[in-house]
């Protein structure tokens, strides 16, 4: 309903202040799992990049056990387990069929040429080793409006941070103006990531950092030195220029209900952590959905994220748009869609903001300052890191990375 | 008209020659004192008029209600008349011997209604045959200990079995397995839609202006209707017509004053009541992070009556409630960008009521209503501090005519009634925003006719009943579109099949039947009674919203086509017994409620602006069936009761529904607010005159609430997932309160009477849980429990009475 949003925090917020006697505390609580659940997760852009597709099963004897004193609960690795080595495929527009290819267990990627396109419909199907079959709904990639301008503000008091003393940390805020096209349904989503600067390469813990070559090309690793102190760290500088990209795990999603055909201004879509002061860039992604992916993320949004108000809606089984089809009752978690993707690059000088240090995201993430191995006679030269590509960080200079910028 | 009011004689016998007897006749003296039958409080300014055709001479009633008369020994007859009660008529001849009589007077507003106190002594639970009936007068209610000292009716009702709700801070209170927009509230015969402030922390009612509060959960009289579980009827005080009068009080949370003034002596009066609460201002002192918080609720309640003459009386009644709230510390209205959150909610009610004396057993009671209740919530945009606002409405009009006639055995009420809904479902006003559209839903339409009777008959003194038969019939108008939806697939704006667009005025469907409502009583000796009751209502006009309890802001609806109407059947068995000239009572009552057409709601219904709001819910069947045990002593230096219910509240989604839409599968599934066990213990200890000190425990189990079945990692994040609605119990909720009160501490009879009210709610400071949910919190989930009142709350309120 209409509060949904508005409503969290309300009254316990009046009875905080007013009251001083309200209060939320952490409650212990055990959950045990019965049933194993699929959970498929996908969507089919038109970016460059190859959409992945995810198909993964709970573990039907999860146990679920919030800790002692903040009762977080946090799943661990083994209760999912990926679904590998099946037929997955995506068919556009009832006609072209895509067969994927396992690139990791339970990660499907599409095959390399696909791109995806605005107007068309997309299918995913699979069929899992004990011959049920499952196949999702048609959806179709609808377009994506233009983001107009992107701006930043400085944010002192910030986003929480479990890492950040007092649990909050600064952010740069970064709001857009967009305009909503008229006349039509419009569903919105946005991501963002963003690229910092890392000076710091590689951490060995009672060990030190060696180079090597091989037909690969250029490798190191830590190598363990029982000399050195059980509790002994050393931290390598990056060979080259490294950035560590930070992902978005917020659902932000708008609807143009009420907002039809209208200039839309100062919306915000991100908060960046202020970990240091350098420049960095954010990467602003704009998604079309359509109105059951809308619909799907919001109720997840209402079930996990505006909770804790006085009236609460009970929450629900979340069904997605999969079904197995000789079970249509049964349970499958995610969401397999299709999206059109407007993305802006936006360098962020930072000048605007206080309280962070140059090269501080070290310090921040590790709560001390980098120890660097001194020469000695047996290692008069001290290698420096490789920066080692993955989705958390990248050698490569960002697409849209303007150097210079202090 | 004896069997009516309990007169006791005691007989002692004077008799005295005044020079008045000229005639060499003896002398007759009688003396009296008058009482409200159930309040038992005195009745002061009431005529006693001797032949009263010829016109003879006659008294008042004095402070203590006391009068006294002297007369020859001859036939004569005596009439005592008080405005807003039956008349009660004494008839004397040559043999009549001196007499003292305590006589009690029935209320004439409420006739039928006069039936059982939980707290006042009173034999009449086990002499009516209506069953699962209490009333509370508001002198039970300031003494329960209270929350902030604010006198609350909804916290004081709770306390009785069967009555219950979601938590400290829900809108409303559930009864005997009933949702809150079930019950019927009614103040001066004008609805009240939302009956709290500030979210469920206050009921809306001033306190001072309230008269008496009848609960009727059981059976109900056929007069009242358009609800399916309950009705809760609150009378606002009549204006004394001979006295000044001025009522007052300060708390930490509120002002309030009331002054009733005769404008012509014993003809017409008035009083206003309000209560404010404007004491926002020092939020900021408390924390700069409160800057910009507004908060402030009020109500006024005026009422006229004006005694035309002695066979007309016609009273006026207005009532204005309105609360705001506004913060920066909370997101938005969703999909509208701002900064800034408020709600408004205001109610604006009014009756007019002329009743006319036809003669000593037959009145006439004709009343107007007018109810109008307006909520928003809006937003305000971070650019020139436009507020964009969404705005819904109901109005409610009726017109009702009554005859009431009573003789000795019988009592009959019969009457018509004629309501008009109008429902603006919502507009979003953009102000002067650039970036959100004007939005309007159409309003709806819809008028409902019924016409009762309700005949009360003493077979004989051990056998008594009730019967009563109410006709309703509900017609949804134009203008309207209305969709036919296909029958095997979710109603969504994919399975229309065709759309029907009716014109203002044009019906577009109807809905009625039969309302029967019986109670039987079966008396073996005088103090113990068996009863029997059976009670159909029908409900055209729900609340749709999909939270735990509904927000001011909830939508209502009346029913169409896709929205049948709620039927709820109840029957209830019950015994009572007294013991002790009714000092003590322990009674049982076992119940079962069956209702059809109930709401829930498909996972994320949204009703906001929502022209087809069919699309949103599923109807189906509930169950509720529950016993409520109750010991209660109702005089002495120890009153009080002391309850436990046990009751059950189960619901299911009609089969019928397509699959995606069943809840837990279409299987049986707990109610929101289905608690088991409940124990409620209510004490007064009256130390003196002066001082009493009042105690309640309460003890229930907890609600129910879904608990994730699993939790997984999705899009860079954990989320909870769930399969069973309610399928845990939040943990046991009790609390010990406490409170002194203190009335006229200076004990001298002056003019200025002031009372001192200390209470402590939640005494041992339990942390009862109000809910229990998971949040995704920086990438992990956290489990928390909200609790409402988690400390023991202190507080003192100063109330005064002036009176000349």
């Amino acid at each position: 309903m209409i509060k949904k949003r508005a409503f969290p925090h309300l009254l316990i917020f009046i009875f905080g202040l007013l009251l001083t006697t309200s209060c939320i505390d952490p409650y212990k609580v055990t959950v045990q799992a019965e049933q194993s659940y699929l959970i498929v997760d996908g969507t089919i852009t038109n970016s460059d990049e190859l959409p992945i597709i995810s198909i993964f099963e709970t573990n039907e004897a999860s146990n679920f056990k919030s800790s002692q004193f903040t009762s977080t609960i946090s799943p661990k690795l083994k209760d999912v387990k990926p679904v590998t080595k099946i037929k997955v495929r995506v068919i556009e527009n009832e006609t072209n069929t895509y067969n994927l290819s396992e690139i990791q267990p339970g990660y499907y990627q599409m095959p390399i040429g696909f791109a995806g396109k605005i107007g068309n419909t997309y299918k995913l199907e699979f069929e899992k080793a004990n011959g049920e079959k499952f196949a999702s709904s048609l959806e179709k990639m609808l377009p994506v409006s233009k983001i107009n301008r992107v701006f930043d503000t400085f944010n002192s008091t910030g986003i929480k941070d479990k890492l950040a003393d007092g649990g909050q940390i600064s952010s740069n805020d970064i709001f857009i103006d967009f305009d909503d096209p008229s006349k039509e349904k419009n569903f919105y989503r946005w991501k963002w990531k963003s690229f910092e600067i890392q000076n710091i390469c590689e951490t060995c813990k009672q060990g030190r950092y060696f180079r090597s070559q091989s037909n690969l090309g250029p490798s190191g690793e830590c190598k363990i030195d029982t000399d050195l102190e059980a509790n002994n760290v050393f931290d390598y500088l990056c060979d080259s220029f490294c950035w560590d990209i930070f992902l978005s795990n917020k659902l932000d999603i708008f609807s143009d209900i009420y907002t039809d055909g209208l200039a839309q201004k100062n919306k915000l879509v991100a908060q960046i952590p202020l970990y240091q002061s350098n420049p960095c860039l954010v990467v602003i992604e704009q998604y079309s959905l359509n109105a059951n992916a809308y619909r799907y993320l919001k109720l997840l949004n209402d079930q996990s994220v505006n909770t804790g108000t006085l009236a609460d809606t009970p929450p629900a089984p979340i069904k997605g748009n999969m079904s197995n089809l000789s079970n249509p009752t049964q349970l499958i978690l995610g969401y397999f869609t299709a999206s059109g993707i407007e993305e802006v690059r936006y360098m962020m000088s930072r000048k605007n903001s206080r309280g962070a240090q140059p090269n501080g995201i070290f310090r921040y993430k590790n709560k001390r300052d980098y120890v660097l191995e001194s020469t000695s006679e047996s290692r008069p030269n001290i290698p420096l890191a490789i920066c080692k590509s993955s989705i958390f960080r990248t050698p490569n200079s960002p697409k849209g990375w303007q150097f210079g910028i202090q | 008209m004896k069997i009516y009011i309990s007169i006791r004689i005691f007989g002692f016998f004077l008799l005295l020659f005044l020079y008045q007897s000229i005639c060499q006749g003896q002398v007759l003296k009688i003396k009296g004192v008058l009482l409200d039958s159930i309040t038992n409080e005195p009745l002061k300014g009431a005529s006693v008029v001797i032949d009263f055709r010829k016109n003879e001479w006659g008294t008042k009633t004095d402070e203590q209600g006391r009068f006294s008369l002297n007369m020859t020994k001859a036939n004569h007859s005596i009439s005592i008349k008080y405005v807003g009660y039956v008349p009660h008529w004494i008839y004397t001849n040559p043999e009549s011997t001196d007499k003292t009589l305590t006589i009690k007077m029935r209320r004439l507003e409420n006739e039928l209604e006069q039936i059982v106190v939980t707290s006042k002594g009173y034999d009449e639970t086990v002499k009516k045959p209506l069953l699962g009936v209490n009333q509370i007068n508001m002198k039970t209610l300031q003494k329960i200990p209270a929350a902030f000292g604010e006198v609350d009716f909804l916290r004081g009702i709770q306390m009785l079995p069967g009555v219950s709700s979601v938590g400290e801070a829900s809108n409303g209170v559930n009864i005997r397995g009933g949702t809150t927009d079930q019950n019927l509230i009614l103040l001066d015969d004008t609805p009240i839609f939302n009956p709290t402030h500030m979210f469920g922390l206050f009921s809306v009612i001033p306190p001072d202006a309230v008269s008496n509060l009848d609960l009727y959960k059981g059976n109900v009289p056929a007069r009242y209707g358009g609800r399916a579980a309950a009705v809760l009827d609150i009378s606002m005080k009549t204006p004394n017509l001979n006295n000044f009068k001025m009522v007052g009080g300060v708390s930490l949370i509120s002002n309030k004053l009331l002054i009733e003034t005769p404008i012509i002596k014993e003809k017409l009066a008035i009083y206003v009541a309000a209560r404010g609460a404007f004491t926002d201002f020092l939020l900021p002192v408390i924390s700069n992070g409160f800057d910009s918080v507004k908060t402030t609720f009020s109500e006024v309640v005026a009422k006229i009556f004006w005694k035309v003459n002695p066979k007309n009386t016609l009273s006026l009644m207005g009532y204005i409630s309105n609360d705001y709230f506004q913060t920066n510390l909370l997101a938005n209205l969703p999909n509208v960008v701002g900064n800034t959150t408020f709600f408004e909610h205001k109610t604006l009610n009014f009756n007019a009521k002329w009743v006319y004396l036809i003669n000593s057993n037959l009145d006439l009671l004709t009343s107007i209503t007018s109810a109008q209740y307006d909520p928003t919530i809006g937003t305000i945009e971070a650019k020139d501090k436009n507020k964009v606002r969404l705005e819904s409405n109901i109005n409610q009009k009726q017109a009702r005519t009554a005859l009431n006639f009573q003789k000795e055995k019988q009592k009959i009420e019969t009457g018509l009634s004629f309501t008009n809904y109008v429902i603006g479902p919502g507009t979003l006003e953009p102000g002067k925003s650039t970036s959100v559209n004007y939005i309007s839903t159409p309003n709806e339409y819809s008028n409902e006719l019924a016409a009762y009777i309700d005949d009360e008959y003493e077979f004989s003194p051990k056998f008594s009943a009730t019967a009563g038969l109410r006709y309703s019939y509900f017609m949804a108008l134009g203008t309207s579109e209305i969709r036919t939806y296909d029958p095997n697939q979710s109603r969504d704006d994919f399975s229309v099949i065709s759309t029907k667009v009716y014109n203002k005025g044009e019906i577009s469907k109807t809905y009625g039947g039969f309302e029967p409502r019986m109670g039987l009583r079966y008396s073996p000796n005088k103090n113990l009674a068996l009863k029997f009751g059976y009670n159909l209502m029908r409900q055209y006009l729900q609340i749709v919203s999909n939270t735990t309890t509904p927000i001011p802001t909830s939508r209502w609806k009346t029913s169409d086509q896709n929205i049948a109407p709620q039927v709820s059947n109840l029957v209830t068995v019950g015994g009572y017994q007294t013991f002790k000239n009714n000092i003590n009572e322990i009674s049982a009552e076992v119940y079962y409620r069956g209702s059809k057409n109930i709401r829930d709601y498909k996972p994320g219904a949204d009703f906001l602006l929502q022209r087809f709001p069919e699309t949103q819910l599923v109807q189906g069947i509930s169950k509720s069936y529950g016993l409520e045990l109750m010991f209660s002593k109702k005089k002495g230096v120890f009153s009080g009761w002391a309850n436990y219910t046990y009751a059950r509240t189960l619901n299911r989604v009609y089969a019928t529904s397509n699959f995606l839409d069943l809840v837990n599968n279409g299987n049986w599934y707990n109610a929101n607010f289905d608690r088991p066990h409940n124990f409620n213990t209510s004490l007064d200890f009256t130390v003196d005159k002066h001082n009493s000190f009042g105690f309640n425990f309460v003890m229930s189990s907890g609600r129910p609430y879904s608990q994730p079945v699993g939790f997984v990692s999705y899009q860079n994040n954990f989320y909870p997932f769930y399969d069973e609605r309610n399928n845990e119990r939040i943990p046991l909720y009790h609390r010990f309160d406490f409170s002194w009160n203190i009335s006229n501490p200076s004990m001298k009879d002056r003019d200025w009477k002031g009372n001192w009210a200390f209470s402590v709610y939640n005494l041992y400071g339990r942390k009862n849980a109000y809910s229990v949910f998971f949040k995704t919190e920086d990438g992990s989930i956290k489990a928390y429990k909200l609790q409402i009142f988690g400390a023991p709350i202190v507080s003192l309120a100063y109330n005064f009475v002036f009176e000349k």
